[in-house]
């Protein structure tokens, strides 16, 4: 008979248990629950790889598939096959091959922690969630480990019996310990607590059923993993919700507690909110407390509640963010050196191959215009090599560079300059840290910014990332992230409005769900709209920043529906005395009467009331809305020669200096233009008729040197 | 002369008793019923025949909290808006749990540290000198020397050398009498349960050392629009009553209205969770109770007894704008993208806030 060690994934008090009961049964093999293609790579992974690490196995025809089976150094498979290595063991694996998990239709053993029975189980027991079911009754236990884990088993088979697939699986396994055990004396056995009580009797799968299973040919290697990763991730080994306090209580065992607050105190004072060692102790007291109130050793979730009561205080985003981090951790593996088949590199090149880009790949540059019309004629393939060049984009990998030019004069014309270089293949083997396929790996990058955005802006841009990568999903969680995560400042709720609107504007050549995405701006429209006039009153050094939203959003606005209140905040700025005088100039010849109230707001602005410069920054405003409606008027020269007068030496100085900016954008027509004003304001229009009389006098000489200046300016 | 209102101890006697006859749990020492009789007694259940009425519905995690605070080194101190039943909590437990709710300090600004810890009999101190005889102890003193709990009302309100006077009470859980050359060391059971209103934050801002000694438990606002609408409704009445207000209380549509505008601006999202909204912190239950207290009371005095939409819509705008600036965007951007858009029996109230702004 073989010994059964029944077992949840990443269980460290399992692992605990296990090495305990292989240093008293000193088994000769030991087979644990896993894909038998690879018993290899496990050795290679515990022997030579630091963990958290992965198995990797991906299909490289279509479809494309890939599993994982990440391991951390406290999972119980990883104690198995490190013991084994130690004592000189045998490991084997037993499970369906993953040749055969990735050809069966419901990708194998991906919902394999299928959640249902679980949370029964930890409901039935009255505990909230089965983590906290399995840490109150498990982690701990010394005694009669096994034999909880088996009754375990068997109350979850009776709560949800187990499927066909599962009944196929356990009969190849009970196939694989029967051969095991021919072979040697004495056997053990590491599997899901689910699948004990079913392995050590039954019926086995016979030779024909085996071959009968369905097979797709699939590469097999290893990867780095990360705790990060390993707390969000499916896969072989359901994912762990708190990687890094799971290696605290392998660590520390009954000290994890303490082990556990000490980190989140240390953090919140990495975070500059300080919490003394003292508190840590407070707080681990307020959880065993907590503990015994809820009728358990202190679990995760009492840990959790005790730091936020305890040393939460007024900083209830650093003692999350701190409990956070140490629940996670960061700690990422690595592979030993030496290059290891890279599956991003071999879709890379199946992609090239199937959107007919072989000849590009070369290291001379070579143009290359899409159409991304969905009538060409080359139907749309230019489309989804569109799409390969944005992800490659998202991936740095260096092989396509994009022509922004192209993109304002058509929106169905994409420029891309292709070089391939050996760069490219390690950017891509890089690449590989975040996914099997370029499609993936270029999901899971922008999905870190939608999760962790830092501003609204940079989730406006993964979105429309999202559309030219064709990632629908993650479109449409950038959507809802950003509906949810709206910012309160005014920057970054326009260069939201804009990202949206030139989506809006160019996103129709493909096909996406953009439908959320009105409503949005809309209300960031009214936003920004009410928040204008208060932007507006801003100091001189941000008056050019402000001016520069100004005018994207009236020039967005202009091309779509403004809100509401858009005339009622124009006219707001437009007539203020105390916006910034630019953004008041730029605003009267936005509204509409600007032409027929423009003398009487002349002579308002160009007042000697106001402090010097104002009129100047007023006309820079206005004309950079507006340059003809003032240079052709008689009045407008009228106003500034009566205000020009007006000024003493000081202030004179001072608008000078204004106005010379503003005249200085004025081409050789309108100054033509400009003096012809100012002639015929002085009703002194020189003409050919009246050319001026004989040699220039002395006089006159000194008086022209003297305006010497004034002209080299032109 | 009947009493307005009795301690929770003698309200629920009978619960209590109920309670410590079937009490299997082990009792910390000093405690009248074990922790999980505790727990019942405030979140409710059945014990025996008896009937444990529930006495603070919902987070039921943030109760056991509490509970265990009281059993560690710390004391506990409740925070939270305004209305969020911290006053409540903090006597139930205290009464659960030593059976007397009563030894309570009601912080202001005109607490003295002679009012925490103890003060004289002057008549008689200066008649005779110091003796404990003319010693007047505080409610903090006599549950130090009964091992019970002592409350602490509104602490935050207090000046923070009153404040003060907690700390080395609460770490070293002695009064030092120097006038009789003793000191009054606590029994074991005494502990401390402190309200503060998070909206007096910056009144009198705790002091590090003093919030150290404190598990802080913030209570949220109520968890579902039901509920939330129950207690308005409930408040509303009987503060109407307190006040002899005459008008007619709000129907149900305008406590609908009050409490669905509020939640919406507290939370920052529509209820249906379709719009994001610039959250204001400002708009508590307590605020929705008084703002429709409010609204009665002008209704009656300039109106025809019945609460309408101008009313509301007046006093909405008061209450939700306070910075003329910075609010009245915020209040503005959500009658336009949300009351607009609801219309039906919003409409009056869109079009009545519009005329204000």
């Amino acid at each position: 008979m073989p010994f059964i060690f029944g077992t949840r994934h990443h269980s460290p008090g399992a692992s605990r248990e296990l090495w305990a009961l292989c240093e008293s049964l000193r088994p000769d093999m030991i087979l644990i629950e896993a894909p038998s293609d690879a018993p290899e790579l496990f050795v290679e992974l515990v022997s030579d790889a630091i963990p958290p690490a992965a198995i990797l196995a991906y299909t490289e025809q279509e479809p494309l598939r890939s599993q994982r089976l990440p391991l951390a150094y406290y999972s119980p498979e990883y104690t198995a096959v490190r013991w084994a290595l130690k004592h000189g063991a045998v490991v084997e694996a037993i499970d369906l091959p993953f040749a055969v998990t990735l050809a069966l239709p419901t990708s194998g053993g991906e919902d394999d922690g299928g959640e249902s029975p679980y949370d029964l189980c930890a409901r039935a027991a009255g505990d909230g969630d089965f983590d906290t079911f399995w840490e109150s009754r498990f982690e701990s236990l010394r005694n009669g480990f096994v034999e909880a884990t088996l009754e375990l088993g068997e109350t979850l088979r009776v709560l949800e019996p187990p499927t066909p697939e599962t009944l196929i699986r356990e009969a190849f396994m009970r196939r694989r310990i029967t051969a095991a055990q021919d072979a040697h004396a004495s056997v053990l056995v590491v599997c899901g607590a689910y699948h004990a009580p079913a392995l050590s009797q039954g019926l086995l799968m016979s030779d024909a059923e085996y071959a009968a299973l369905p097979r797709v040919p699939c590469k097999l290697t290893l990867m780095p993993y990360s705790y990060e990763k390993l707390s969000i991730s499916g896969g072989y080994g359901a994912g762990v919700a708190a990687p890094n306090y799971n290696e605290m209580l392998y660590r520390h065992g009954d000290e994890a507690a303490a082990a556990f607050m000490s980190g989140v105190a240390a953090h919140m004072r990495e975070l500059g909110v300080f919490r003394s060692p003292a508190e840590a102790a407070d707080a681990v007291s307020l959880a065993r407390a907590l503990g015994s109130v809820r009728g358990r050793g202190p679990v995760l979730a009492d840990l959790r509640d005790a730091a936020r009561a305890a040393l939460g205080r007024d900083e209830p985003d650093a003692v999350a963010r701190a409990l956070s981090h140490v629940e996670i951790g960061t700690s990422v593996g690595s592979l030993p050196k030496g290059l290891r088949h890279n599956p991003v590199q071999d879709d890379f090149h199946r992609q090239i191959r199937a959107l007919r880009l072989d000849r590009y790949l070369s290291a001379a540059e070579t143009e290359l215009a899409l159409d991304l019309r969905t009538d060409a004629t080359n139907l749309s393939l230019d489309r989804r090599r569109s799409v390969f060049f944005h992800r490659l984009r998202v991936l740095s990998v260096p092989f396509a560079q994009h022509s922004n030019a192209s993109r304002t004069q058509a929106d169905w014309k994409e420029l891309w300059t292709l070089r391939w270089s050996p760069e490219t293949e390690l950017a891509l083997a890089d690449a590989s840290q975040h996914g099997v396929r370029v499609q993936d790996a270029a999901l899971s990058v922008l999905r870190n910014d939608v999760v962790h955005p830092k501003t609204s802006a940079i989730l406006a841009e993964a979105l429309e990332q999202a559309l030219l990568c064709d990632l629908p999903e993650l479109f449409s969680e950038a959507c809802a992230a950003l509906r949810d995560g709206l910012s309160d400042d005014f920057a970054d709720t326009v260069s939201v409005i804009e990202t949206l609107d030139r989506i809006l504007r160019y996103g129709s050549p493909r096909a996406a769900e953009t439908e959320a995405l009105p409503p949005l701006l809309e209300k960031l429209s009214l936003r920004a709209c009410l928040d204008l006039p208060r932007q507006c009153r801003c100091a001189d050094a941000e008056s050019g920043m402000v001016l520069r939203r100004f005018q994207s959003l009236a020039s967005i606005f202009t091309a779509r529906e403004p809100p509401s209140a858009w005339g009622k905040s124009v006219a707001e700025i437009a007539h203020s005395l105390e916006t910034h005088p630019k953004l008041s100039g730029y605003a009267f010849a936005l509204c509409p009467d600007s032409v027929e109230t423009l003398s009487r707001e002349l002579s308002r602005r160009l007042s000697p009331a106001l402090p010097p410069g104002h009129g100047a920054a007023w006309l820079e405003g206005f004309i950079s809305r507006n340059r003809s409606a003032l240079w052709t008027r008689l009045e407008f020269w009228a106003a500034l020669d009566d205000y020009i007068s007006s000024l003493d030496e000081t202030r004179f100085r001072v608008a000078l200096v204004g106005f010379r900016r503003v005249f200085s954008i004025l081409t050789p027509q309108e100054k033509r233009a400009a003096s012809e004003q100012l002639y015929a304001l002085w009703a002194e229009y020189p003409t050919d008729e009246n050319p001026p009389d004989g040699e220039l006098t002395a006089q006159e000489i000194e008086a022209l040197e003297a305006l010497r200046d004034f002209h080299s300016w032109h | 002369m009947e009493i307005l209102r009795q301690p929770s101890e003698v309200l629920f006697a009978h619960e209590l008793e109920a309670l410590r006859s079937c009490d299997g749990g082990t009792k910390p020492s000093g405690w009248n019923l074990s922790p999980r009789a505790v727990l019942t007694f405030i979140t409710g259940g059945t014990v025996g025949d008896a009937v444990i009425t529930p006495k603070y519905i919902g987070h039921r995690n943030l109760v056991e909290t509490a509970i265990a605070t009281l059993m560690t080194d710390r004391a506990l101190l409740l925070t939270g808006e305004p209305g969020t039943a911290k006053t409540v909590l903090s006597e139930h437990l205290a009464a659960a749990i030593c059976g007397d709710s009563t030894l309570v300090v009601q912080g202001t600004m005109g607490v003295t540290e002679d009012m925490i810890k103890y003060g004289w009999n002057y008549a008689m101190l200066i008649a005779s000198g110091p003796s404990p005889d003319a010693l007047v102890k505080t409610p903090v003193y006599r549950a130090m020397e009964d091992g019970r709990v002592a409350r602490f009302e509104e602490l935050s309100r207090c000046a923070p050398e009153s404040q003060d006077a907690l700390i080395s009470l609460l770490s070293e859980k002695c009064i030092a009498i120097p006038e009789l050359s003793a000191e009054m060391r606590a029994r074991r059971g005494f502990t401390m349960i402190a309200t503060a209103n998070t909206r007096d934050r910056g009144v009198s801002e705790m002091s590090a050392a003093l919030k150290r000694r404190f598990n802080i438990v913030r209570l949220p606002p109520p968890d579902t629009l039901e509920t939330e609408r129950e207690i308005v409704t409930l408040r509303v009445e009987q503060t109407a009553k307190q006040l002899g207000l005459t008008a007619l209380p709000p129907d149900a549509a305008a406590v609908n209205k009050i409490v669905t505008v509020f939640r919406e601006l507290r939370e920052g999202r529509t209820l249906d969770g379709r719009e994001t909204l610039r959250p204001f912190n400002s708009c508590s239950v307590a605020e929705a109770i008084s703002l429709l207290t409010g609204a009665m009371a002008q209704a009656e005095a300039f109106g025809n007894g019945r609460v309408e939409d101008a009313h509301l819509a007046a006093a909405l705008t008061d209450a939700v704008v306070r910075e003329p600036d910075k609010d009245a965007k915020v209040w503005r951007e959500y009658l336009e993208t949300v009351v607009k858009k609801r219309g039906g029996d919003w409409e009056e109230l869109y079009r009545c806030a519009c005329e204000l702004l």
